[in-house]
């Protein structure tokens, strides 16, 4: 096959060059930089560099070869150009490129050529270059309505393509319903104007559940875990915080911060901090005897490729390894960009920490009466602006709970305390230092600490320091073995011993308290601890027995609290240091990199130190991509296909924009008029006569335009998997509409799953639940919801930018035979049997409820033939959960089937 | 049928440029489109010649000797050591301390401080014209060993059970890769469209531990993943009509979807529609084919005997007379999992001295059936079938926790296990490699599991080098950018 695909590389290229010849000017992005990426750049790129040549960079290719003496370009002498010699010559020891199939075909030849002798310019890959204002072509044509138009119409008329005549009224207004809310509410939309239908629909919550589901893709959002057990994962408040931003038209700028760094912003603002679950929807490895910095680290590199997948459409990645093959992005740049990211407290723990706990009302007010109290009593001033875990921590003060701790390093923090880690894996653990600290400890009056501990041996200490790691010698201690604790299960009950240690005198004020956990010896399991608590005694302190059972309920009552992972920062004391990894090896770590973003996308030459930095540069206006990027997801979104094919890849190997006066017009509207309001710039689309047109593709559009990438017709593609359970539950009358919430389980074949050592059981929501939108269904990736998964809806372990839809068996199979779609066309049977009592009558309601329009004379005869079939053929219903109950039903079951109903039309 | 043939050649001419060179190259000829170079894309000649390159039976890269695949999959990683590999020597040393060299720089999953050799926990003899030494716990297996080949130096990178499934079947320690099923059945198609061309059958219990990314397509399109085949219930997920729509009924239902549908078509010239209606006739079909090829009933006594088969029941040995039923209809790629081989030793289930002999019970037999079966019906010469766990298991004790177990058990090991492999174009008869006398390590003819990729898609006529897809900016491969063909093992 090797031969047969370098034969369609030239295949392709015969036809692209037919095209580049026929236009006069040659373009570096157009035709050179495609050019040299197939052909040259696998020897001469970023990752091999034969005869020390790369040409990712004018500079580079224009300079003179060590060795050789020449250079590769001469501008405005391709004669005097090594590389063009070589393309030309016929020596089997000289010529370029040395293998036959990618022999540069004739016209290749004479565009290199011409490209050299006009002074080979290297322009800006067009991606990188600032988005301006276009100007508008003057069409002379009544149709181009709206500047979308124009630019679209300018197009099509080169293209010698005309728009198509627009959609009918009905299926124009279940387009506008599916597009903006994923459900078909057209009978809901009351009689009015086109522009406020859209209105209508925008304010619907039913936009932010529906655009939701994209966003969601993107932040590869799931219940669970990821690796081997796959456990549950308690981040839907994530979820619910996405779609409220929709519906509220949050600005994108806004919506980049939060989720980048709300936490950095405010850290005392609950939606601030949920927002930055974001980047908590990576994967943990709980398997017993992984190495937690391994996946650390995997998902820090996540977060960063995700990210610049999202708002950048790089494919960064392929610098973890080596710098960027076809992009100029140095793997360098790349560890830089990552220690944004490096700082975060979270560190694969089992335990998913940092997390930020919520209170049902009812705890909530006790536990408000309870710090009251304790205020009052010990006289403390708590802030009351301040999250509540840190409310409570404050009344517990000057008593140190060990998974409160503000940082820590290396240790496992279970619900019961912080273990050194040393229980499994141990070669991993040998070398590293164990760490955990709590900062601005009042040490005016500080006496000594009291420690709870559990421990089987007598080999290891506890080191206290003051400020950093290496500051000041505080204690060092060791301890005498507890001895029921068992095997190495070190969750749940132990037994607990207590050890005081005296503090040197003459230190006041505030300052960090650093632990260190020591077990010189490497053994196990006999140099593990467990510390539960830590007590600072002061000298006046005297807790009453009322303060000790008011601090020990308030304990009890934050167990019950509801967890969702966050971002938080590391503290400076534990700040990681970040490094190069030698051939993407985490394991291999050299030299120390500082926080930066790649060169070519720094257009501004900011200096960006964090995560907040970041985030501003990302939607700040002046960088090239954010805007493009995001306006093309959602011109895809409705259009089936975005101006920019490559929604993942906006670098040098993807799509050139198929028209890019429209992509860059959207993205300065996006940036200017809509101040990043996603409602405005959904609403300016849908306003225009482009997307207004019939999706009739005749067979001259199929040719010329078979994908409708210039927009000729309107869009017609196969509804998401979302919508495709929704619309039937919708239909049917189903459809439960709550906002928000636990994920829900509806009905799932017995046995799906069947998760190694994880005994979580797949348990049908109860009533309503069960008819929830599919938004809500549980995600488990290593075990998605099967109905779905047939649909093309991703597993979600990484960000997804496009579905790729496929058209299955499989598929049919779900629609004609899940449960979930038997009951709802049972419902809909129903409703047609009390609408009327006529057949006909009943085709005609079921048909227009589901898909908005009268049906044909052809569809009815069609679907009253079956109604008749079912009449004489179907069998009564034992059990109504796996059969269709009347011929209504069946009726029912075959338009949920149809074409047009699971597809937009 | 009109209406199907104008839609492929709609379709076809629709193959443009791009699209056709993600998802339609692989299994092009060379001179098919050579023979087109310079045509017009959208003409006839080229469409039909589209059509027939690019649709099922793909062509290869070079002359196949396999046509289709049955991995079995043992997860949890069985004992070499009391399989296959004799180590005479790890007897002699049965409880004395391991030496120094075997821990220091090494990585083990639950092994802590100095832990104990452990002897074989079985014994050994030679056995066939080739004088393989096999363990008594494989009575059966012993009696083919001159059909097999046996790898003993395999090594793989990955020491969890996760990632170094992931490692097996998709070439990569993460989640997001196809699977090897998948990135076959994309480059050689199916050559029956009445069933999924990559099936996977599980002996029951748990998925393994890497779950469903194992079969999974990656960034592959969906049709290239492996369709889960279940003992209990549909075999495929809703593939059961209604209880009360007959078969006439269903034909009914569709004979009027499908009518609908071609006024759609009318309506709107979308080419997709065409291939709903199709994807809906294909799904009639395999209501029947599917349910038929997975009942085993009609299977004469002699044969379930053979297998030790029970029709109903989930086991590996049904799913290895299920597999040789997929490979008569032209299944490309079967997958069967096993499961429960981590036999650390830390309970009687995951020891060496219960739990490992009955995992031995439920397959010896069963697997040499299958490969008899195969051989006798003359379908042992294109089906490769591979054996083996995800890595092997360390010649010492496991002490967990540093703490001595109750039962024999042993670590996860990467350096040296044996995988085995028979059929397809693969010697038969031979033992491929050797480790030292301890069983630690590899010491001759060492196979890594990206070689071990690389040769499976070799004996299918496909060059691992070149079988790729574009994803993220650059063109990924099943063995990443490792492998090498085994030769030695090529017959």
């Amino acid at each position: 096959m090797a031969t047969s695909l370098k034969h369609i590389w030239k295949f392709v290229f015969i036809i692209a060059m037919v095209t580049a010849c026929q236009s006069e000017e040659v373009s570096f992005n157009e035709h050179i930089k495609p050019l040299l990426n197939k052909k040259c750049v696998s020897c001469h790129g970023g990752v091999k560099k034969a005869g020390g040549l790369s040409l990712l960079y004018r500079d580079a290719a224009l300079v003179k070869n060590e060795k050789s003496g020449k250079a590769a370009i001469v501008p405005g002498s391709a004669k005097n150009s090594e590389i063009y010699k070589r393309v030309v010559s016929d020596d089997p020891e000289y010529m370029m490129p040395r293998s036959l199939e990618h022999t540069l075909e004739p016209k290749e030849v004479e565009l290199l050529k011409k490209w050299i002798d006009n002074g080979a310019n290297w322009d800006t890959h067009w991606a990188y270059n600032p988005v301006e204002k276009i100007s508008i072509p003057t069409v002379d044509d009544d149709w181009a309505n709206t500047t979308i138009d124009k630019l679209v119409l300018a197009q099509l008329q080169k293209n010698n393509v005309a728009p198509n005549d627009p959609a009918n009224q009905a299926d124009l207004l279940r387009r506008i319903s599916l597009d903006v809310t994923g459900v078909p509410v057209f009978e809901k939309i009351s009689d009015t104007s086109y522009s406020a239908a859209i209105d209508q629909l925008l304010a619907s919550p039913a936009f932010g559940e529906h655009w939701a589901s994209m966003w969601l893709d993107l932040a590869r959002y799931a219940d669970s875990h990821g690796y081997e057990k796959d456990t549950h994962r308690n981040i839907w408040r994530y979820r619910d915080w996405v779609i409220k931003a929709f519906n509220k038209d949050m600005s994108f700028d806004e919506f980049t911060k939060l989720q980048m760094a709300g936490d950095l912003i405010d850290p005392n603002d609950y939606d601030h901090l949920i927002a930055t679950s974001f980047h908590r929807n990576t994967m943990t490895n709980m398997e017993g005897g992984t190495d937690d910095e391994e996946f650390r680290v995997a998902a820090v590199i996540d977060r960063l490729n995700t990210t610049f997948e999202i708002w950048q459409s790089t494919p960064i990645g392929c610098a973890q390894c080596h710098d960027h093959p076809y992009d100029p992005i140095s793997q360098v740049e790349f560890y830089e960009t990552m220690s944004l990211f490096d700082n975060t407290i979270d560190a694969d723990l089992m335990s998913d920490l940092p997390m930020l706990e919520t209170y049902s009302t009812a705890s909530q007010e006790k536990i408000d009466s309870i710090i009251q109290f304790i205020a009052t009593v010990e006289e403390k001033v708590i802030d009351p602006n301040i999250l509540d875990s840190q409310k409570i921590k404050a009344a517990l003060y000057p008593t140190l709970l060990t998974m409160d701790c503000d940082d820590f390093e290396n240790v496992l923090i279970y619900s019961n305390g912080i273990i050194s880690n040393w229980t499994i894996n141990v070669n991993d653990m040998i070398g590293r230092q164990f760490y955990f600290m709590y900062e601005d400890v009042d040490f005016d009056g500080l006496d000594s600490i009291q420690i709870t501990y559990s421990t089987k041996g007598e080999i290891s200490f506890l080191e206290g320091r003051l400020d950093t790691k290496d500051g000041q010698l505080l204690f060092n201690t060791g301890f005498t073995k507890t001895e029921s604790s068992s095997g190495h299960e070190w969750v749940g009950d132990q037994e607990w011993n207590l050890q005081t240690v005296a503090l040197p005198k003459g230190i006041s004020g505030k300052h960090h308290l650093i632990f260190e956990i020591q077990n010189p010896q490497e053994i196990v399991p006999d140099g593990i601890l467990l510390f539960k608590q830590i007590d600072l005694i002061y000298e006046d302190s005297n807790p009453t027995d009322k303060i000790i059972n008011a601090k020990n309920e308030l304990i009890a009552l934050r167990s019950k609290a509801d967890k969702t992972p966050i971002l938080r920062q590391k503290l400076n004391p534990l700040k990681r240091t970040s490094q190069l990894f030698v051939r993407g090896n985490h394991a291999v770590r050299a030299d120390t990199v500082n926080e930066n973003i790649p060169q070519v996308l720094n257009v501004g030459n900011d200096d960006i130190n964090n995560r907040l930095e970041f985030a501003e540069w990302l939607v700040d206006k002046e960088n090239p991509l954010t805007a493009r990027v995001m306006v093309n997801r959602i011109w895809e979104r409705i259009f089936g296909i975005g101006i920019v094919e490559t929604l993942e890849d906006f670098g040098s190997m993807g799509e050139l924009p198929s028209n890019q006066a429209l992509l860059d017009y959207l993205a300065h509207q996006f940036m200017y008029e809509h101040k990043w309001s996603i409602k405005s710039l959904i609403k300016e689309i849908l306003l225009s006569n482009t997307y207004q047109q019939s999706s009739y593709a005749s067979a001259e559009k199929l040719t010329l335009d078979p994908y409708n990438q210039l927009f000729s017709r309107g869009p017609r593609m196969r509804l998401s998997a979302e919508q495709i359970r929704d619309q039937v539950l919708y239909v049917s009358e189903l459809l439960q509409d709550t906002i928000g919430g636990k994920s829900v389980m509806p009905p799932q074949p017995k046995d799906v799953w069947q998760t190694p050592y994880n005994n979580q059981k797949w348990e049908e929501s109860e009533g309503k639940h069960k008819y929830r939108r599919g938004l809500y269904t549980y995600w488990k990736r290593s075990s998605p919801y099967p109905s779905m998964e047939a649909f093309d809806s991703p597993s979600r372990e990484f960000c997804k930018s496009r579905r790729i839809k496929t058209n299955t068996p499989t598929q049919a199979l779900v629609t004609l035979n899940d449960p979930v779609y038997l009951e709802a066309a049972n419902a809909l049977g129903n409703l047609m049997q009390t609408y009327s009592k006529s057949p006909e009558e009943q085709i005609q309601y079921a048909f227009k409820k589901s898909l908005g329009k009268e049906c044909s004379d052809n569809v009815k005869a069609a679907l009253q033939k079956l109604y008749t079939q079912a009449q004489s053929d179907l069998s009564a219903a034992e059990n109504e959960t796996t059969a269709l109950t009347s011929p209504s039903a069946v009726v029912a079951h075959a338009i949920f089937n149809l074409d047009g109903f699971l597809n937009k039309t | 049928m009109k209406l199907i043939e104008h839609h492929n050649k709609k379709k076809a001419q629709l193959e443009t440029r791009r699209h056709f060179l993600k998802e339609c190259t692989t299994g092009l000829g060379a001179m098919a489109m050579a023979s087109f170079l310079g045509c017009n894309p959208s003409s006839d000649q080229f469409v039909s010649e589209v059509i027939k390159q690019a649709t099922l039976d793909k062509i290869t890269h070079f002359h196949p000797k396999a046509k289709n695949v049955i991995f079995m999959h043992m997860a949890g990683g069985p004992s070499q050591l009391e399989l296959f590999d004799y180590k005479p020597d790890l007897a002699k040393l049965h409880n004395q301390e391991c030496p120094d060299s075997f821990m220091e720089g090494k990585r083990f999953a639950f092994i802590s401080g100095r832990p104990k050799m452990l002897g074989p926990k079985a014994s050994f003899r030679q056995y066939g014209q080739s004088g393989t030494w096999v363990s008594d716990l494989l009575p059966n297996f012993s009696t083919i060993v001159d059909d097999v080949c046996i790898l003993k130096a395999m090594h793989t990178d990955e020491i969890n059970h996760a990632p170094a499934q992931l490692f097996l079947h998709t070439g990569s320690a993460r989640m997001g890769r196809p699977s090897i099923g998948s990135w076959v059945t994309y480059g050689l198609g199916s050559v029956n469209d009445n069933l999924p061309g990559y099936m996977v059958l599980l002996s029951g219990g748990a998925t393994p531990s890497a779950g469903k990314t194992v079969w999974g397509n990656g960034f592959l399109p969906s049709m290239y993943q492996g369709v889960q085949c279940r003992s209990h219930g549909d075999p495929i997920l809703y593939l059961s009509d209604p209880a009360n729509v007959s078969r006439d009924l269903r034909r009914d239902i569709i004979d009027a979807i499908n009518d609908i549908n071609k006024e759609e078509y009318t309506t709107f010239n979308d080419p997709e529609t065409l291939t709903r209606i199709e994807q809906y006739e294909m799904a009639y079909k395999m209501q029947v084919s599917v349910p038929e090829v997975m009942n085993i009933n009609d299977e004469p006594a002699y044969i379930h005997e053979m297998y030790g088969t029970e029709p109903g029941k989930e086991s590996f040995a049904n799913n290895c007379l299920l597999a040789r039923r997929l490979v008569e209809k032209g299944v490309r790629f079967i997958q069967l999992f096993h499961w429960g081989w981590d036999v650390h030793g830390n309970g009687k289930d995951v020891s060496l001295e219960y739990g490992f002999k009955d995992r031995c019970k439920e397959v010896d037999q069963a697997m040499t059936a299958l490969i008899k079966d195969l051989k006798q019906r003359g379908m042992l010469d294109e089906t490769l079938v591979v054996w083996g766990g995800e890595f092997g298991r360390t010649p010492m004790q496991e002490n967990r926790s540093g703490v001595d177990n109750a039962y024999s058990g042993r670590d996860h090991h990467i350096e040296a296990y044996t995988m085995w492999m028979a059929g397809g174009g693969v010697k038969a008869g031979l033992t491929y490699g050797e480790t030292d006398p301890l069983g630690y390590a590899g010491i001759k003819d060492k196979v890594h599991i990206h070689d071990l990729q690389a040769t499976m898609l070799n004996q299918l006529g496909l060059n691992h080098l070149d079988l790729t897809y574009p994803f993220q900016g650059r063109d990924y491969r099943l063995t990443d950018l490792f492998g090498n063909v085994v030769e030695d093992i090529i017959a």
